[in-house]
């Protein structure tokens, strides 16, 4: 894939996770809201569920009470709880459904105990302030010596008194047992007979409606109710730290990881593309160049051979001794030949088919020692390439070309060896091209300076600037030469 | 520690501050949504709602009077009826209907729809010929932004409408309020009320309508199977003539009073409850003055019903 696609596709997958990370963050907070809001919510019930309380011992106690309250709270509690319900965060937590459930029961049998103490409530409230009331306005009103009847009446009313301030059932008894022993009374007078028609209502009203008040009462206080709700608050901000939230997290944490790995390898890509470009600058320079020099060789070759032959042309032309003519001729022959020579040779160097490393060398070897007068001299040559399908370019097989055939000229004119040994070798790239010799040998410090640096020996090292290998020449006088060319083969794209 | 007391004693003063009054005004102005109310009016008033187009909801909760009923034709079968509450005050009440079945106006609503001696109709039938009419398919739209109309919807505009039906600012909430002093003998029979526990039941908002209680408690009051009290839906024989108690507001103008409709006159009235639920006989000038405190509780009609 194109690195430009890929650079594309990590930038849209690194968008669609920061929109997938926000998106996750979003609900993340949502979740968190609604979390506080049940919260909110569950602590705001308790304290209702504790002022309801309250509110039914105020109730009780207090004779003219205002009802409306206990109704507002409860019809409070249950609006609270629609609340609760209503948030979607709850289906993770089943424990604390389950237990909100079990809290609108307990909450729907206590708004019964609530409807039934009510209805108790008022009657005993008035009855239990009408008695004491009726005894006195008896005693003011209506003479009556009868001290045991009397007594009854004291007996009910301090029953009645101790039966409310106790909430204790166990009285309820003592007041019929007394209330029975006014039913016995048959009075003539209708003032008497009124009051304590009056008064046992009243007592009746009292130790009927008393057992229920009393239960109704004790079920309300002692509901398990607020215990519930507790143990809700606890399980539901265990659940909230297990549930959901913590998944959102992770999610929210991977998504970030995701994104800065997305973010990174868009870096390392554009690095790559910018590198590759450079690259491409590079090579595209090399080729230039290498062109130029090719230019130069051609001109410098061929130029070189074509004026020469000129020249000779124009003296073969003048001269008039035929043996002159001669040889100039066969001089003009070599001349030409030479430029033919070179000009295959660049050719040659120019056929992208024969780039590779092995026809350089296969081409060394037949057309440079093939076509050389080497037959005065023995010679061997080495080759060993690891890879000889390496692409070379055509300055550089040129050059190689160019130097072996230089320095087998230098020996065979300057050395009077008896052997020379040529090495081709290529391994990991890099190239080294020795030509040895047993001959007279020189001192290379004298050869390499700058001036008094043969032809040949200058034009090689040029060649080697070129293209970037190291030239070594290993001599002494009476001890041979070495001539050694390295350099790595650029890998091509 | 004296700081620990100023508090305590502090609070003990806002207690008893708010243990005070067991009557409480109703408020001026109530929150409700007025394009819902105004459909809500349209429904109370139309006699399409029931199932043999004789009556509306105004044919037995008269706005023009108490909010009852007031003798309107509601044809043959409808005879044999209790007393309508008033319709006035109602969204203070904690439940509906006289034992209290309904818990809120919706459910109120929709019960008398299907109740054969009120509505009389089925929701399949209110809602197809709601649906057949072109003004309130766009009245519905306008205000529940669907295209079918839907039986809840109708319950809660009339619900929403109801809710709309009170009536501030009587002579005793402005009392309550100290905006005005009370004539001597509304105040003393105010007093009465209290004293002789009137005030035990009639308390709150609605003077009554926030509890259960039972009619006859000290003098048995005669029971009628056809009573809709809590027996109905208990059938625990304790809930016979239990009833949730009545609104005293407005009063003066809701006669006949009690469940079976018995009496005229509001003075009976008063002394037939304080003979039944407080076994106490109450002379004619006692009557008079809890008569006057009761035509204090008598408030501004409706504003929604002047309103088009």
């Amino acid at each position: 894939m194109k690195l430009s696609h890929r650079i594309t596709i990590a930038v849209i997958a690194a968008a669609i996770i920061a929109a997938l990370f926000f998106y996750t963050r979003k609900l993340t907070d949502d979740v968190i809201s609604s979390h506080t809001l049940i919260s909110d919510k569950i602590r705001q019930i308790d304290t209702l569920d504790r002022k309801l309380d309250d509110e039914i011992l105020r109730s009780s106690f207090l004779l003219y009470h205002n009802y409306d309250a206990i109704n507002n709270l409860l019809s409070n509690i249950y609006r609270q709880l629609t609340d609760i319900s209503e948030q979607r965060v709850l289906k993770s937590c089943p424990k604390t459904l389950v237990l909100l459930k079990d809290y609108e029961k307990e909450t729907a049998e206590k708004e019964k105990h609530v409807r039934v103490f009510q209805a108790v409530n008022s009657p005993i409230k008035n009855s239990a302030m009408y008695i004491p009331r009726l005894e006195l306005k008896f005693r003011e009103e209506v003479k009556f010596a009868d001290d045991l009847y009397l007594r009854q009446l004291s007996y009910i009313t301090s029953t009645i008194f101790l039966a409310r301030n106790s909430l204790d059932t166990g009285f309820v008894d003592e007041i019929k047992k007394h209330t029975d022993v006014l039913r016995g009374y048959r009075f003539r007078d209708k003032d008497k007979r009124d009051f304590n028609e009056a008064f046992i209502a009243h007592a009746g009203v009292f130790s009927d409606s008393f057992p229920a008040y009393s239960k109704s009462m004790s079920s309300i206080l002692n509901s398990s109710s607020k215990k519930t709700l507790e143990q809700t608050m606890k399980v539901f901000s265990e659940e909230e730290r297990l549930q959901g939230l913590q998944r959102l997290n992770m999610l929210s944490f991977v998504l970030m990881v995701a994104f800065w790995a997305a973010v990174a390898l868009i870096v390392a890509y554009v690095v790559q593309a910018d590198k590759q470009r450079r690259a491409r600058l590079d090579s595209d320079r090399q080729h230039f160049m290498e062109k130029e020099k090719m230019l130069k060789e051609l001109h410098d070759g061929m130029g070189g051979s074509l004026s020469n032959a000129s020249i000779l042309v124009d003296m073969v032309r003048r001269e008039t001794n035929p043996d002159r003519i001669a040889a100039q001729l066969s001089h003009l022959k070599d001349i030409t030949a030479e430029g033919l020579a070179e000009l295959r040779e660049i050719i040659w160097s120019l056929d992208g088919e024969e780039s590779t490393l092995g026809n350089t060398v296969a081409y060394v070897k037949e057309k440079v020692l093939g076509r050389m007068n080497l037959h005065d001299m023995p010679y061997k040559m080495d080759v060993s390439l690891e890879n000889e399908h390496l692409s070379v370019s055509p300055l550089v097989r040129l050059n190689i070309v160019r130097i072996v055939k230089e320095s087998l000229t230098n020996v065979m004119k300057h050395a009077q060896a008896n052997n020379v040994h040529i090495s081709v070798v290529e391994k990991e790239r890099r190239l080294t091209v020795e030509i040895r010799d047993d001959g007279k040998g020189f001192s290379p410090a004298l050869l390499l300076g700058e001036a008094k640096a043969g032809y040949g020996m200058r034009n090689m090292r040029k060649r080697c600037e070129e293209m970037g290998a190291t030239l070594e020449i290993e001599s002494a006088p009476s001890k041979g030469a070495v001539i050694r060319v390295s350099m790595d083969i650029p890998a091509t794209g | 520690m004296k700081f620990f007391l100023a508090i305590f004693l502090c609070f003990m003063l806002a207690e008893a501050a708010q243990a005070g009054e067991p009557i409480e005004p109703i408020p001026r102005t109530v929150d409700y949504d007025a394009k819902k109310a105004r459909l809500g009016k349209l429904l109370f008033f139309d006699k399409m709602l029931s199932r043999d187009r004789i009556v509306s909801c105004a044919s037995c909760h008269d706005l023009f009077k108490s909010g009852g009923y007031e003798g309107a034709f509601l044809g043959e079968h409808r005879k044999a009826r209790v007393k309508d509450a008033t319709v006035f005050n109602s969204a203070f009440n904690f439940r509906q209907f006289w034992n209290g079945r309904a818990r809120d106006l919706q459910e109120h609503a929709a019960m008398s729809m299907e109740l054969p001696i009120s509505m009389g109709i089925s929701r399949k039938e209110l809602v197809d010929r709601l649906n057949g009419d072109s003004k309130y398919r766009k009245m519905f739209r306008d205000v529940y932004k669907r295209d079918e109309i839907r039986f809840d919807d109708a319950t809660d505009a009339i619900a929403e409408f109801e809710k709309a039906l009170f009536t501030p600012d009587c002579k005793f909430d402005r009392y309550l309020r100290g905006e005005e002093n009370l004539a001597q003998e509304e105040e003393e029979g105010y007093l009465l009320f209290k004293r002789l526990g009137c005030i035990n039941c009639h308390n709150g908002m609605n003077v009554g309508g926030n509890s259960f209680q039972r009619i006859g408690v000290i003098h048995p009051y005669q029971w009628n199977e056809k009573f809709p009290d809590m027996y109905k839906l208990t059938k625990d024989p304790l809930d016979k003539n239990k009833f949730k108690v009545p609104s005293l507001r407005n009063i003066e103008l809701r006669s006949p009073y009690f469940h079976d409709r018995r009496y005229e006159k509001l003075e009976d009235a008063v002394k037939k409850m304080a003979y039944h639920n407080l076994g106490y006989n109450l002379s004619e000038k006692e009557a008079a003055k809890i008569v006057a405190f009761l035509k204090t509780l008598t408030g501004k009609r409706p504003v929604i019903l002047e309103q088009e």
